[in-house]
């Protein structure tokens, strides 16, 4: 099945050879920082985590989001969210696979990668980060590939599958605590000890997973030509509405008690983001992005609001699909970027994470080598949903 | 359909009881040493020449586990009744006659163990 | 000794509603009697800040020195053990003195730095001794960030080069772990003390076994009141201070 992916016309292979120049840069920021240490990179005293565990929170909840279409649509027959459900497999698999590349991405010591699952400690939340994330990966791309497998013959779906899709469901969930609970432990940052921390990943990634899938049926729609995925669209945008709104609540309720109870080190780290604070401390080249985290989170506002009015959700067109992708670059600041880097700055001074030339590399590498896999996936979908039209 | 995934289901079950047993297999084989007969002095070694020979490595990993999460209550007694700490001085502080006694065997062989990396090497001491 | 196990002292006590003001503590010994028991050595230092004059850097050369601590210039890629800071940054605004003074892990009884490791490569030992496995830490830098005084630091890059006076009876690390202060259990296990309280020209630092009524730490924690760092975290440090 998967030859699917290697044909395809011109502006594929432009797309497929872009993203793979965008990898290639990152192999080589990663050679530049395995020869020079993490030193190379802009993480140092002050700002340990840089910019590759600032992706993970955000991953774990892409990764969960997919539960929300397999568990219906395999558990419960809802037969109407089966054309989104192999695409929802796959979106989880390449997150799981992108997170366990951010994970090896920033160790001191990739050698000892094996360590993850051979010295786990279960008291502590981060070990269990990196087999979830594996079992995770290897549930939904097995659950994708089998929905897709049985598409393409016309069979319905084995019956083992419903196990995967519950033996799944657990781990996913697992997903967006253990990235909470691993940031719970470390006490003195404030953004990280919220008990709404894992309630907020496990609603952003699902606000961002429902409008990256509208965003991919809406572009297969166009591609492959209208199917019965109208309602689907609509659906998707009615899923994405809700939990963009339900997102947008619980940052409401988290600034509230920060400011309310004028707690020290979240109302500087949130006036860090949404402030003028961080142009100054932040180093120059970086002060234009000061603005990004305000920008970022009213655009995903307003594409809430956008998806919330019915019109929107019924055309299913364009619109709703931009509004989809911008609700998941927001949700991606708020509970990536935003929550790690922003929440491990100390009111006390001290420096800023800025990203320096190696990890900027590599993040944008795995960033594209995600989409490169995500985008093979969607190919093979596409081919099969074509061959069966041809049938 | 169903053949095939029987098949492939054992297929993986035999891989994983096939990793599991590799992964068990070395360390089950230290528990059991050889007797040493030698005398009650550090004039012999932990276990007899071939065994080390053979497998320093294992006992060393096993050594370098007690050592770094028991500190001072990492000993080993050996089947003749000598005690000693575990802790790469020991074996170094007897092997310290030929600074050598590492590297002519590792170097023949071509092995580089990443002991040194954090240990001072004894070819790096005047 | 170890089986009277008299337990601690001064935060535990804060929990039997012996003191007033829970920033100073002061063990007595009804409160000994009545705390939980703690079987074994409990390895703690007391640091009297009163002793320890304003520019003396003998105990971090030593510690420095006997430990192979590389020496980086940039702040930002800074490795240490043992540092010293101002009084009040340490302490909180209750501690008088703005003197600089001596800072290490505190080798805590309940510490975070061991709930956010994901390989186990630190963790407490029995002995109470918070140690890292350098064989098996993979870098993660978890413990950096749970640590709540930042007693941890990491090899941004290769330490080799950056040791001013090598000891070649202890090992160094490498580019690519964290490491911290020991409480020189190396030392210990030669039945030495460590080397920055055992080298301190003033006697300031003392050193010894927190759960034997009768070992040094023990009276003094009894005769002087004394503060720990960050005490309303809960984890529950080693390393106290008389102001
Ligand atoms: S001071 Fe920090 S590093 Fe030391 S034991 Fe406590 S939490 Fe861990
Ligand atoms: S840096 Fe090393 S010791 Fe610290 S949490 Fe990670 S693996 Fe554990």
């Amino acid at each position: 099945m998967f030859e699917k992916a290697l044909k395809g016309n011109a502006a594929y292979w432009t797309w497929i050879t872009f993203l793979a120049v965008l990898a290639g840069a990152g192999i080589h920021g990663y050679r530049i920082q395995s020869e020079e240490g993490l030193a190379s990179t802009g993480m140092g005293v002050g700002a340990v985590w840089g910019i590759y565990n600032a992706q993970l929170p955000f991953l774990a909840g892409l990764a969960a989001s997919a539960l929300f279409i397999l568990v219906p649509e395999r558990l419960m027959k809802r037969s109407e969210l089966s054309a989104a459900a192999p695409l929802s497999a796959f979106l989880a698999a390449v997150a799981a696979a992108m997170s366990l590349l951010f994970i090896a991405a920033g160790l001191g010591m990739p050698s000892r990668i094996p360590g993850l699952f051979m010295n786990m400690s279960p008291s502590a939340p981060a070990s269990w980060h990196a087999p979830a994330l594996m079992a995770y990966l290897v549930l939904s791309l097995s659950a994708g590939w089998a929905l897709l497998a049985s598409r393409k013959k016309g069979t319905t779906p084995p019956r083992w599958l419903r196990a995967v899709v519950m033996l799944a469901v657990p781990v996913g969930f697992a997903l967006p605590v253990i990235a909470a609970f691993m940031l719970a432990v470390m006490p003195t940052y404030g953004l990280w000890t919220s008990a709404m921390l894992a309630p907020r990943i496990l609603v952003s990634g699902l606000a961002a997973g429902m409008g990256l899938l509208m965003f991919m049926v809406v572009a297969m729609r166009r591609s492959a030509g209208p199917d019965e995925g109208k309602e689907l669209v609509e659906r998707l945008a009615g899923y994405t509405a809700l939990a963009g709104l339900a997102s947008l609540f619980f940052i409401g309720l988290d600034a509230g008690t920060a400011f309310l109870g004028n707690l020290p080190s979240e109302t500087y780290a949130l006036r860090l983001l949404y402030s003028d604070m961080a142009r100054e401390a932040l180093p120059a080249a970086y002060a234009p992005f000061s603005l990004l985290p305000s920008v970022l989170l009213v655009a995903g506002a307003v594409s809430v609001a956008l998806l919330l009015l019915p019109v929107v959700r019924r055309t299913g067109g364009m619109l709703a699909a931009a509004a989809g992708l911008l609700i998941a670059i927001s949700a991606w600041f708020d509970r990536g970027p935003g929550l790690i880097l922003a929440g491990q700055a100390s009111p006390d001074g001290g420096t800023v994470y800025a990203p320096a030339m190696p990890d900027m590399l590599v993040t944008i590498g795995i960033w594209a080598g995600g989409a490169l896999l995500l985008t093979a996936l969607l190919k093979v979908t596409i081919s099969v949903r074509r061959s069966r039209e041809a049938l | 359909m169903m053949h095939k995934n029987t098949l492939i289901g054992l297929v993986i079950v035999a891989m994983l009881a096939a990793a599991a047993y590799l992964a068990t297999g070395a360390e089950t084989r230290d528990a059991s040493p050889a007797a040493d007969s030698g005398t009650a002095d550090s004039t012999v070694c932990i276990y007899p020449k071939e065994y080390m020979q053979t497998h320093h490595m294992q006992v060393l990993a096993d050594w370098k586990e007690h050592a770094a999460h028991e500190g001072p209550d990492a000993f080993m007694k050996t089947p003749d009744g000598r005690r000693f700490q575990k802790d790469l001085a020991t074996c170094l502080g007897c092997h310290d006659n030929n600074r050598f006694f590492c590297f002519s065997c590792h170097n023949y062989a071509n092995v580089k163990p990443n002991c040194w990396n954090c240990h001072i090497s004894p070819q790096d001491l005047p | 000794m170890r089986k009277a196990g008299l337990g601690l002292i001064a935060g535990l006590g804060a929990a039997s509603g012996i003191l007033s003001n829970p920033l100073f503590e002061r063990v007595s010994a009804s409160a000994w009697a009545s705390s939980p028991k703690q079987p074994g050595r409990r390895w703690g230092m007391v640091i009297d800040t009163r002793r320890c004059p304003e520019g003396c850097t003998t105990c971090l050369d030593a510690c420095r020195r006997s430990h192979n601590v590389p020496t980086f210039s940039d702040p930002r890629r800074q490795v240490e053990w043992i540092h010293k800071e101002d009084g009040r940054a340490l302490l909180g605004t209750a501690c008088a003195t703005k003197q600089a003074i001596p800072a290490l892990c505190n080798h805590c009884a309940e510490p975070s730095c061991v709930r956010a490791c994901p390989t186990d490569s630190i963790f407490r030992r029995k002995d109470g001794i918070v140690a890292i496995d350098y064989h098996r830490c993979i870098g993660c830098r978890s413990c950096m960030l749970a640590c709540p005084y930042g007693e941890v630091s990491f090899n941004w890059s290769d330490p080799r080069p950056a040791i001013k006076e090598p000891t070649p009876e202890y090992p160094t690390r490498e580019q690519g772990v964290v490491e911290k202060c020991s409480f020189c259990s190396d030392r210990l296990k030669k039945g030495l003390e460590p080397s920055c309280s055992s080298q301190c020209p003033e006697g300031a630092m003392t050193f010894g076994d927190l759960n034997d009524p009768k070992s040094a730490v023990s009276r003094l924690l009894g005769s002087n009141e004394t503060m720990r760092r960050k005490p309303e975290l809960g984890t529950e440090p080693s390393v106290f201070y008389i102001i």
